[in-house]
């Protein structure tokens, strides 16, 4: 830009008045120049920026619309959404969903359709968890890929799909797109507990307190807990069943006299609510204790991205990753006692999977979650400061020795056999007799 | 691999190459006339639905006579109109020539059908069939070019009396659209098709379908179009690849192969795209013909033409049970079906049992060849191409 002039006179008199004017015109479109310049520059940042869309869009990627295309047809479709069905996510939840979505399809004639959104589903995976429970379905089942990163793959929808979703940030995703009363959501835990209180846990909050969507709740416990904590919708629209463990899959085997005995703790760092840290507490306090005998138990570590540590005694524990279902089952035989810690109102599955084995259990009081032995008197449950459940850990391990008393409880259990008679107790969206009330 | 030694037929030269006046002389020789129209003659479309037929009419002592004509032959087109008791437009777009050609033969009181043998003739499903077809979403011309080849054929289609089509999934779809009946003449092998079959099936039967020990699973429609068809069979294909060191893949197109396969890439062998004659030949060598299908309702239309191909040569097929190949196919008896679910299932079964499946190979081939030939279809050409609506 032209600079001033500091003595105008002196200038005139040097320079003539013509320079002056001159000097003085180029100085002034100069600064209406440099003015330009600067809103210009201002604009182009301002598009540079991010609208408040964008950043929304990045930082809840998993809740963009799910991608879909209306189609005119009459076919009737049963879609379950979630995650992923590749090995390793095909436990506890997403079985269950599974096997609900696949009784569902059959019992209103519809082709069951799963539909994933992080992974490209596993063919193989879906028919073992469905065959090993025995299921058939009676109109062969489609598979659809739907990622969650803009792509051309979408959905096609016709006027009779309904959909089951799996978790609140899918249900989310489906209700951009799908109408809420086609829309029910199968609620396996109750999912804010994932989150600090933030923006994660305040649309988690806004998802399951929707009033216009059908709630399937896994178990009674979780159902009255999200009651009593003020969940109005879920009292007003929502149904529960208690999950089956069928003998086919989950059965007692006789556990090897005299060799030593197994105990799985649940390890996995990442998944908070599974208490990682306590539980090493508790096991390596009970080894310091001497109550539990490196050369009579075998610990084995069973989950995800578990450190390798060493226990009191020089005890190493074996650690074992994420098994195939049929694996997991066969496994399951093998353990005489689970430590399964779980700070949520779910009993979740673990435990039920192992007592339902044949195994004992000690895991954890939350919240309403005080007792299980609706589920098996083989379910030890203790608070979960360590010296409570070290108390638990001592009557959970001479349950282990008295074979009569396991036995009897085994016998006695109140875990549900049959997804049939599950099922019964489910509705859906869509169904007559399910009109929101 | 079986052993054939029957050589590729060489020099094929596809059949359709007569000149116009030759076609006409057909055309006009029987006591009812039928005039197919057809854009331009090709190896898929106008051999399953226009050259085939006329094959089959010649043949027959039915005394319906054909000729199959194109938009080149000019102005002689209007003298094929004039003679015509029947005309049958096969999968034309709309233009100008299709509409004269249809107002022309109406004024003279001729019958017009339209002969379409995908469901390419409702726009609201253009999103649908893009999608099925990996099209690229973001081509600027993509969306202009199917909207309108669709529509194009919707509104030829529904300007005819009546429509033929390969199956009665794909004829409910044409009725619903326009509101007019619409005949079943299923696609079916031509007489070079069933003739060179028959030699191949013959030299593998004389030799006791004898194998070299390898294990290929042919995929016969390698084009991109069904990349997403394919990639539906991927897992399982890559477990069977994983598992047995003999097992082979051949494709025949210009699919491009997805990733999960890359590393068996010494396993797998791509040929070019073949004559339909030779292509038997191809077919015959595999154990398995694979016929995996995205499950929509454009799928759900198209024909079995995959299944009876690979059965005439004696080679057994797993396909997706959409329903004209649930239909074809007996479960166990004539191949397999698979859900998407159970691929991997079914081609261990197929593998497993390679060595016992003489039996399965010869009713295929009994099925294939006495229900999908000319004999078998002429009554359903000539109820369609006869009727009058």
């Amino acid at each position: 830009m032209q600079s001033s002039i500091k003595n105008i006179p002196a200038y005139y008199r040097e320079h003539g008045l013509r320079a002056l004017i001159r000097h003085a015109f180029r100085v002034v479109s100069g600064a209406a120049q440099h003015k330009a310049e600067t809103l210009v520059r201002a604009v182009a940042d301002a598009r540079a920026m991010p609208t408040v869309g964008s950043l929304l869009e990045a930082r809840f990627d998993q809740l963009r619309a799910l991608q879909v295309v209306r189609v005119p047809d009459d076919a009737r479709r049963v879609n379950i959404v979630t995650d992923s069905v590749n090995v390793g996510s095909l436990f506890g939840g997403v079985a269950t969903a599974l096997i609900l979505a696949a009784l569902r399809a059959n019992a209103i004639g519809a082709k069951l359709r799963i539909v994933t959104r992080t992974e490209s589903p596993d063919p193989n995976g879906v028919h073992r968890v469905l065959s090993t429970n025995g299921i058939a379905l009676r109109v062969s089942p489609d598979l659809t890929f739907v990622p969650v990163s803009g792509s051309d793959i979408f959905l096609d929808v016709h006027n009779l799909d309904e959909f089951i979703t799996t978790s609140w940030w899918v249900t989310y995703s489906t209700l951009r797109s799908i109408e809420p009363e086609r829309v029910t959501y199968l609620l396996q835990e109750d999912e804010r507990m994932f989150y600090p209180h933030g923006d994660d846990r305040l649309r988690c909050q806004e998802t399951i307190s929707r009033a216009d969507i059908r709630f399937l709740i896994n178990t009674r416990l979780l159902h009255d807990f999200l009651v009593a904590d003020g969940l109005k919708n879920i009292a007003q629209c929502a149904t529960w069943f208690e999950p089956a463990f069928p003998d086919a899959v989950f059965h007692s085997n006789t556990r090897e006299t005299g060799a030593k005995r197994k105990l799985c703790f649940y390890a996995r760092p990442n998944n908070l609510r599974n208490l990682f840290y306590r539980g090493i507490e508790l096991l390596n306090d009970a080894l310091l204790r001497g109550f539990l005998d490196p050369d009579k138990w075998d610990i084995v570590f069973v989950g995800k991205d578990i450190p390798r540590l060493t226990l009191a005694c020089g005890c190493e524990p074996v650690l074992l990753g994420t098994m195939a279902w049929d694996e997991y089952a066969t496994f399951l035989q093998t353990v005489d006692l689970g430590v399964y810690l779980m700070a949520t109102p779910h009993p979740s599955y673990p435990p039920l999977d192992l007592a339902a084995s044949g195994g004992v259990v000690l895991t954890n009081r939350f919240g309403s979650k005080t007792d299980l032995s609706d589920y098996s008197e083989n379910i030890i449950v203790a608070d979960l400061d360590v010296e409570s459940l070290l108390e638990g850990l001592r009557q959970a391990l001479a349950l282990t020795l008295d074979a009569e008393r396991r036995e009897r409880n085994y016998a006695a259990s109140g875990l549900g056999r049959s997804w049939s008679e599950a099922f019964e107790r489910c509705s859906f969206a869509g169904t007559p007799a399910d009109v929101l009330r | 691999m079986f052993f054939v030694d029957t050589p590729s037929v060489h020099h094929h030269s596809d059949p359709w190459t007569e000149d116009f006046w030759t076609r006409f002389a057909a055309f006009r020789s029987g006591s009812h006339r039928v005039a197919y129209v057809y854009e331009k003659a090709d190896n898929s479309t106008f051999r399953y639905r226009v050259y085939n037929m006329v094959q089959t009419l010649a043949d027959s002592s039915s005394g319906v006579s054909a000729g199959y004509f194109f938009p080149s032959d000019g102005e002689k087109l209007e003298m094929v109109l004039k003679l015509a008791d029947t005309v049958v437009l096969c999968r034309m777009r709309y233009e100008a020539t299709v509409s004269r050609s249809i107002a022309l033969a109406r004024s003279m009181g001729k019958t017009i059908l339209y002969d379409v043998d995908d469901l390419v003739f409702d726009t609201d499903l253009t999103h649908l069939i893009l999608g099925t077809l990996a099209q690229d979403f973001e081509h600027p011309g993509v969306w202009d070019h199917w909207f309108a080849y669709i529509s194009r054929i919707g509104t030829a289609l529904r300007m005819c009396d009546a429509a033929i089509t390969t199956n009665p999934q794909l004829a409910k779809k044409i009725s619903d659209f326009t509101d007019k009946p619409a005949f079943v003449v299923p696609n079916y092998m031509n007489r070079q098709q069933l003739e060179f079959s028959e030699t191949l099936y013959e030299e593998k039967r004389r030799r006791a379908f004898q194998r070299n020990g390898l294990f290929h699973v042919g995929y016969f429609s390698g084009t991109p179009t069904h990349k997403r068809d394919f990639e539906m069979a991927v897992p399982a294909l890559t477990a069977l690849l994983e598992r047995y060191e003999q097992v082979r893949l051949l494709i025949v197109g210009y699919l491009s192969l997805p990733p999960a396969l890359e590393r068996f890439r010494n396993r797998i062998e791509i040929f070019p795209f073949h004559d339909f004659v030779n292509l038997q030949r191809v077919i015959s060598l595999v154990e398995i013909n694979i016929v995996p299908l995205v499950d929509n309702v454009f799928t759900n239309c198209k024909s079995e033409l995959k299944y009876f191909e690979a059965a005439a040569v004696g080679t057994l097929t797993i396909s997706s049970p959409s329903s004209t190949y649930a239909a074809a196919i007996s479960h166990g008896a004539n191949g397999w079906l698979s859900s998407s679910i159970e691929w991997g299932v079914v081609l261990d079964e197929a593998l497993a049992r390679v060595e016992q499946c003489d039996a399965m190979r010869q009713t295929a081939r009994e099925h294939a060849v006495s229900n999908y030939c000319g004999s078998a279809v002429l009554n359903a050409i000539v109820d369609a191409t006869t009727s009058k609506v």
